[in-house]
Order: structure tokens, then C-alpha cells, then sequence
């Protein structure tokens, strides 16, 4: 199984790093696994982030596709993923290209932001 | 299982710097590092800010009224903007708590306008007028709504988090922002109740 992590640091909108770090860690990863012919892709956001569900998180494939991504796993008020959610490639692949959309919120701070992140 | 790492740099206004970390993990290694943690976050609370003139908005579609509304035509009211989505939980959280505000103050001198500013590109369906009806009838929204479906009026505001607020007094002058869901009669409740009762006492 071969996984590709990527992101970080690109959040639309987010209010600058108040630490003064140069560098950020990722916000939101993503993971590719080969499926047989296919290839899951799985979002993980860092712990403090939250996936909003009721926009689902978007890559946006670079020669216009779009993938949506996906998971059963709901919190009650169907307001955020409890299980990265997954979208599939109907092909194999060990990279991506593109531009993922994941809409976010803070736990603990009520707040939403997007982010977009170039792969 | 290979895991590759890539942390993004930030600097100033200019382009992204890429650094590359590979990192070779044994095992199910599909969870992030537990170490990873933002910087501290601002509280979602109002804050007051100095006094500086609301730039005029310029949105073309309207809901729950008959034309645009305009930042000149409210001079002499009071003037809540709520910028939101309807795909924001934290957003339509806080409906309750405009609704109400509403309900109280419209005939006060009241006037709370909705900047509805989608978090997507279209294909999700927030710049949509039907969705947008469908969720004013869903949570009893009567104020009206302006469709900011090219961010325009949430660049201008420089916003940055749904769900924002702007507090504008009647003289057209913003006078407090924040963000941040809140609930009736909760602290920011009753922050930005006494803020809009502050404003509406005023000349």
C-alpha cells in the first residue's frame, strides 16, 4: 500500500500563524492506497480541524474531473466526517494533481474556513 | 507503507515554499503526526474596533427583498452584517440568534443584511438561488440575503471565517467585528445583543 500525504499551511482565508513560525504542519493530509485496478483517496485533517460535511470535500483533477469525497461516519447533527472521508480513482495512481477544497472548522472555536491546497 | 510529508511554508504575500520531508513508516500510517497543532486562535468574540466608514457593497442578487439593498440607503439604522453559508454548521447555528435580533430590533432601527458567500466553486451548489431559498424557508430567515457569489463583498469586508459579523452604526461607520457561532442568550448572545442596544441608543 503506498500512501502520498500532502498539505498544509495553504488555508484560504486563515488568519495568519500567530506563533511566528515560518512553517506550518499539515491541516488537512492526503493519502492514496491502491484499491486493485483503483486508488482510494482519503482525507485526514489535524487533530484540531474539523471536515465539514454538509459541503463535501472536493479534488478538483487537473483536466477538469471533479471527485467528491465521501464517508458514512457522520456525527449526529450530520455536520462533520467522524472517519476520513474517501473518494476513488478508477485507476492506479501513486501521485495526484490537482486542487483539493476541504471546507474546515476549529474544534472548540465554532469558526469555518477553506482551505485549498495545490497537489 | 511509504508516507511522504510535504510542509508548506508561508512568506508574506509571495509564492508558497515547498519543503519536502520523506518519511519511510511501518505500519497502517494513515494518521497525522498527534504533535500537529495550530497557532493559538483568536476568541470568536466580538471586539471593538476604531471607528472607520463600512465600504459600500454592490451585490446584484437579492432574497427577502423586492431591490438591492444598499449600505447608503440605511443610513440612520443600524446595520448587523452577517456573512454565512448555508453549508456552515456553525453558521446556521447562529441563525436562531439573528432571527431574533431581528424579531426585537427591526422596528428599533435594526437592520441585519445576510452576505451569503459560498465556500465552494459552484458544483457544490451554494451559489445557487434555490438552495439559498430553500435554506431561508428552513431556518425562518425574513432579513434580507445577498448573494456574494464572487467573494466580493467578503474581500472587501476582509473576511476571513464563517461565521463573521460586522456592526455598523448609523452614521455608516463600522464599530465592532467578530466571529464565531453563538447561541441565544449565550455571552456573545448577549455581547453583540448590548453592542446592537448601544448603537440603536445613539444619534
Amino acid at each position: 500500500m503506498l500512501a502520498v500525504a500532502a498539505g498544509g499551511g495553504l488555508a484560504c482565508g486563515a488568519a495568519p500563524d500567530r506563533a511566528g513560525r515560518g512553517a506550518r504542519p499539515p491541516e488537512v493530509e492526503v493519502a492514496l492506497v491502491r484499491s486493485g485496478a483503483r486508488t482510494r483517496v482519503v482525507l485526514i485533517a489535524a487533530p484540531n480541524l474539523e471536515i465539514n460535511a454538509q459541503v463535501a470535500p472536493a479534488l478538483e483533477l487537473a483536466g477538469g474531473p471533479v471527485l467528491r469525497f465521501a464517508s458514512p461516519a457522520l456525527t449526529p447533527d450530520s455536520a462533520y466526517f467522524t472517519a476520513p472521508p474517501v473518494a476513488w480513482l478508477d485507476h492506479p495512481a501513486d501521485t495526484v494533481h490537482g486542487t483539493l477544497r476541504v471546507g474546515v472548522c476549529e474544534r472548540g472555536q465554532e469558526v469555518c474556513r477553506r482551505i485549498a491546497i495545490p497537489l | 507503507m511509504r508516507r511522504f510529508g510535504f510542509t508548506l511554508t508561508r512568506s508574506g504575500q509571495g509564492p508558497f515554499a515547498l519543503a519536502a520531508a520523506i518519511v519511510l513508516a511501518g505500519g497502517g500510517a494513515l494518521a497525522l503526526d498527534s504533535t500537529a497543532q495550530s497557532g493559538p486562535r483568536t476568541r470568536p468574540v466580538a471586539a471593538p474596533h476604531g471607528r472607520r466608514p463600512a465600504p459600500a457593497w454592490h451585490n446584484a442578487s437579492w432574497l427577502n427583498t423586492d431591490r438591492p439593498i444598499t449600505l447608503e440607503s440605511l443610513r440612520g439604522r443600524v446595520v448587523l452584517l452577517n456573512f454565512w453559508v448555508f453549508t456552515c454548521y456553525n453558521c446556521t447555528n447562529t441563525v436562531p440568534s439573528l432571527v431574533e435580533f431581528d424579531r426585537k430590533y427591526r422596528d428599533q432601527g435594526l437592520t441585519i443584511v445576510g452576505i451569503h458567500t459560498p465556500e465552494f466553486p459552484p458544483y457544490a451548489g451554494e451559489h445557487d438561488r434555490a438552495n439559498v431559498e430553500r435554506a431561508l424557508q428552513r431556518y425562518g430567515i425574513r432579513y434580507p440575503i445577498a448573494q456574494d457569489n464572487d467573494d466580493r463583498t467578503w474581500n472587501l469586508y476582509d473576511i476571513r471565517f464563517w461565521p463573521s459579523f460586522v456592526l455598523i452604526d448609523k452614521h455608516g461607520d463600522i464599530r465592532y467585528e467578530g466571529y464565531g457561532e453563538f447561541h441565544l442568550n449565550d455571552g456573545s448572545y448577549a455581547t453583540w445583543e448590548g453592542r446592537i442596544r448601544e448603537l440603536l441608543a445613539e444619534r
